[in-house]
């Protein structure tokens, strides 16, 4: 009785192709992650203003992708897991453009930071920080395609070592403002980046947490795993 | 990209089909359709909306000039196929209803075998030279209506022994025999459960691309599902036509968007 | 909703179902008495009292040259009298009473078929005369004054003789239905009346049939509605409830008149039966058509059929049923009716059958209106045998009807 596949193969055509839409667009966002990371700590600024410049066709593609799911929700009249799947192609969508834009602030705040004399390893760092959040969100997008939870709440768990690292981050930029006065304003850009990154990993546990409401049927009960330095004193 | 429910851009570049102009019809003092002017385009899905009443089944009657045997019917205006007005003296019928053929709302096979009631049409036309030719005819109308597995070994029985799913799916096998060039249906699934609406609908979909389709629904939602193109009558009057798409989810008309969101009758 | 208001409909739904019992029961009751009275007298007639007698056949009586036309009559006598050898002249006169007037022309046509019998005897069953069917059937009271009975003592106490000897017996009846009508009750039969009914149900068929439908197929399929066809419609209905016998006068005034076609004749017959039937089959027929549900036209219609091809190709064949349960009512009652029959001659006494529906003939009704006028005893019961006859023509006409439309009912 139950099948893969809609009597109306319309149906199934369009919900595929909404959700082709979103698998490229966290293709196109993941080398924007990657790419700005690399003009960071290559100081490379032609790199950099091509990130900034390939941000547009995300913004595109994200507006193509509600209109889309819009169309689908009007015309088709989804209901159960057709229905999650679209609103969580939306909130996908919408995860991944925010991501899109910090890389491309990541990409204007390194051209900048091009001009002026370099802090030592912290590119490195940046650049770690940046792969581990492209492999959540790599990770997150194939739990999407495979609808697997497992691994989304893995992906889940993983925010944690990025808020580490950003913690780490933060003493270490603090302790070379605090050394060098000239270092400021390197170091205060630097912040924003790996604020940034930071964030990046939180819209990724977010698509994360997505795809769990796409198989399971409701969001994660639990609280996400947290260690941001914006928790009160004491606590580590 | 293969997005299929994309606005089809080329659809103002497709032939037009069936061209309306000023249709007015009144049965006896009432007026029914108020100045009706619209463009079927060909390779098309064309769904008719609107509440009871409001003329929908009158317009399609006129298409194939059904509303001829209703004697206190009268239709001015013109109505073109390909170019040519089929409310000319000159023109036949009963030859046009074989060029533009009707499924109906409740299925309504003749009570003979179900070899006999798809072979009728292409019988009556003369469009098999001999018995040979008439039943490859029945066979590929059966097969395009996505019925052949299910009644191949029982072309003998009466049609009138089948679901009504596959009813319906016959009577419109019966309506493609003459190989028309415009199918029209009237409210063709409202007799029908869900699973047989939607294969009915799938068909519908797949028809689109050998015959222009108009679909008269009462269902908004079949509508949204089946039709690139849509037309809302309210009242005898068309008031709006546009692609689908935009029709439900950006209506230009208040009147359009008062119906499709339930806040008129 | 007061119990009171209950109490009074549960009151008012028992005497309702009392009155209809009531009148149910009434008409079975009638029809009981009907057909009791009918049988009792008529039974009877389904048999005849026969008598076995030997017939010498004389050669000096045969004519070589004519058997046929040899006295045959006095052959019969002859054998009549041997039965009791030592009879006196009136004894013999009686004797010869005894055997029917036909039975000489049995035996003529037994010698005919086999010639050898010339010069030998011949033992035969014949019937007896009709006095003495009665008698036999104890139908002649012995208990009344001689004068007013029939039969006198002498020729009962003969009778008696005869049967004591095992002469006579019982048979069916099988002339009332193989011979034609005849002056004599026990040689009577309705074979004439069967085939002139026959002709004129045929001629009636003919001619109701065609036109009828098509009649009904044109005002219900292709005649615009307007004024002209409702005229005609309430025409048509009227025509139904004419009584018969305007229809007799109708043809005898114009088929016999004008047309000077042959009277008694079970064409004309069937004629006028085709006028009175004409109304009950455009009638039934219009109604069959209207049965046949309109999405089946609309379908055929769509389909690029014209209006002929709609009706002949499917609204026709699925209104048959219909049809002909219409038609044999209509013939069924056709059978039945007596009057228009009588005013176009068809009560004449013909004792031959008619070989085609050109000659001069009786249909059942008017030859049971015959018979009931005839003086002869044995006509009695043989007027009840001939409706029961009749009537068993109409209750098989009638159930094939009722079979044919439970047969071929459709469900939509």
């Amino acid at each position: 009785m139950t099948s893969e596949h809609h009597i109306a193969s319309a149906f199934d055509r369009d919900l595929e192709a909404v959700q082709a839409l979103v698998v490229r667009m966290g293709g196109m966002v993941e080398a924007a992650i990657l790419d700005a990371a690399q003009a960071l700590d290559a100081r490379d600024e032609d790199l950099a203003e091509e990130v900034r410049r390939r941000d547009a066709a995300i913004d595109a593609l994200e507006q193509q992708i509600n209109e889309e799911s819009a169309r689908l929700i009007a015309l088709r009249s989804p209901t159960a897991s057709d229905l999650r799947v679209v609103l969580a192609v939306m909130k996908i969508a919408g995860n991944l453009e925010r991501v899109g834009d910090y890389a491309k602030n990541m990409a204007k705040r390194g051209h900048v930071l091009a001009q002026i004399p370099a802090i030592e390893g912290s590119g490195g760092a940046i650049r770690r920080m940046a792969r581990t959040v492209e492999a959540m969100l790599r990770d997150a997008i194939d739990a999407f395609i495979a609808r697997d939870a497992a691994l989304a709440a893995e992906v889940r768990a993983r925010d944690l070592d990025v808020d580490q690292m950003y913690n780490a981050l933060f003493r270490e930029f603090l302790t070379y403002m605090l050394e060098d006065p000239r270092s400021i304003t390197a170091c205060m850009h630097l912040h924003f980046i790996a604020k940034n990154v930071e964030r990046m990993g939180d819209h990724a546990t977010s698509i994360a947490e997505q795809v769990i409401y796409l198989v399971e049927g409701h969001l994660p009960q639990d609280a996400r795993p947290k260690t941001d330095s914006v928790q009160p004193p004491g606590k580590a | 990209m293969n997005i299929v429910t994309k606005p089809e851009q080329s659809l103002d570049s497709m032939t037009q089909k069936i061209s309306a102009r000023g249709v007015q019809v009144h049965y006896g003092a009432t007026h029914a359709l108020k100045d009706v002017s619209v463009d079927i385009a060909g390779n098309t899905v064309t769904a008719f909306i609107g509440p009871s009443g409001c003329g929908k089944s009158t317009f399609l009657r006129c298409l194939n000039r059904m509303n001829d045997t209703i004697p206190s019917c009268r239709v001015q205006g013109t109505i073109t196929l390909d170019g040519e007005n089929i409310y000319d003296p000159g023109v036949d019928p009963v030859q046009l209803r074989a060029r533009v053929g009707m499924v109906f709302q409740k299925p309504n096979p003749f009570p003979k075998p179900i070899f006999d009631n798809v072979a009728y049409g292409p019988k009556i036309h003369g469009l098999a030279r001999d018995k040979a030719e008439l039943a490859e005819i029945v066979e590929g109308s059966l097969r395009r209506a996505a019925l052949w597995n299910e009644v191949k070994d029982r072309l003998a029985e009466p049609g009138t022994g089948l679901s009504g799913g596959q009813q319906q799916r016959l009577c419109i096998a019966r309506a493609i025999a003459t190989s028309p060039e415009v199918l029209l249906m009237d409210e063709p699934c409202s007799a029908l459960d869900p699973i047989a609406t939607a294969q009915v609908e799938e068909l519908i979909d797949e028809l689109r691309s050998q015959f222009s389709v108009v679909i008269v629904t009462h269902s908004m939602q079949q509508a949204a599902r089946v039709s690139q193109k849509t037309a809302f009558f309210h009242l005898g009057q068309l008031v709006e036509y546009g692609e689908t798409g935009e029709i439900f989810t950006t209506p230009r008309d208040p009147r359009t968007e008062s119906y499709i969101t339930g806040r008129i009758g | 909703m007061t119990i009171s208001n209950l109490r009074r409909r549960h009151r008012n739904e028992a005497l309702l179902k009392g009155f209809g019992l009531a009148a149910v029961s009434t008409a079975i009751l009638m029809l009981a008495l009907l057909f009791g009275s009918l049988i009792a007298t008529g039974w009877q007639a389904f048999t005849q009292t026969h008598i076995r007698i030997e017939v010498p056949i004389a050669a000096e009586r045969i004519k070589p040259d004519n058997v046929f036309g040899s006295n045959w009559r006095g052959v019969m006598q002859d054998a009549a009298a041997a039965m009791l050898p030592d009879a006196d002249a009136a004894t013999r006169k009686s004797l010869g009473q005894i055997v029917s007037n036909g039975a000489q022309f049995m035996v003529r046509d037994a010698v005919l078929a086999d010639p050898a019998l010339i010069g030998g005897s011949l033992t035969i069953t014949v019937p007896t005369s009709d006095p003495y069917d009665q008698l036999n059937k104890g139908l002649i009271d012995r208990a009344t004054p001689a004068q007013n009975r029939r039969l006198n003592d002498a020729e009962i106490a003969l009778f008696d003789a005869l049967v004591a000897e095992g002469r006579v017996g019982k048979r069916p009846n099988w002339a009332l239905l193989a011979n034609a009508d005849s002056r004599f009750p026990e040689l009577a039969g309705l074979r004439g009346a069967l085939v002139g009914s026959f002709y004129a149900l045929l001629t009636c068929f003919a001619i109701s049939f065609p036109l009828g439908i098509g009649a009904a197929i044109y005002l219900e399929e292709f005649a615009p509605k307007n004024r002209w066809s409702d005229f005609i419609e309430v025409n048509i209905n009227n025509l139904a409830a004419v009584p018969s016998v305007v229809f007799g006068l109708l043809a005898l005034a114009v088929f016999l008149g004008w047309f000077g076609m042959p009277r008694s004749a079970p064409f004309v017959g069937g004629l006028t039966l085709a006028l009175m039937t004409l109304p009950t089959i455009i009638i039934a027929t219009r109604a069959a058509l209207k049965a046949v549900p309109p999405s089946i036209r609309e379908a055929a219609l769509g389909l690029g059929a014209s209006r002929q091809q709609v009706v002949f190709h499917h609204v026709l064949p699925l209104a048959m049923p219909g049809i002909m349960t219409g038609t044999i009512i209509g013939l069924a009652q056709a059978l039945g009716e007596t009057a228009p029959l009588l005013l176009i001659g068809m009560n004449a006494f013909i004792t031959s059958a008619p070989g085609t529906p050109f000659d001069a003939a009786t249909a059942l009704p008017t030859q049971i209106f015959i018979w009931a006028d005839s003086p002869e005893r044995g006509f009695v019961s043989r007027t009840s045998a001939a409706i029961l006859v009749l009537l068993a023509f109409l209750v098989a006409m009638n159930a094939i009807a009722i079979f044919l439309r439970n047969r071929f009912e459709r469900r939509w």
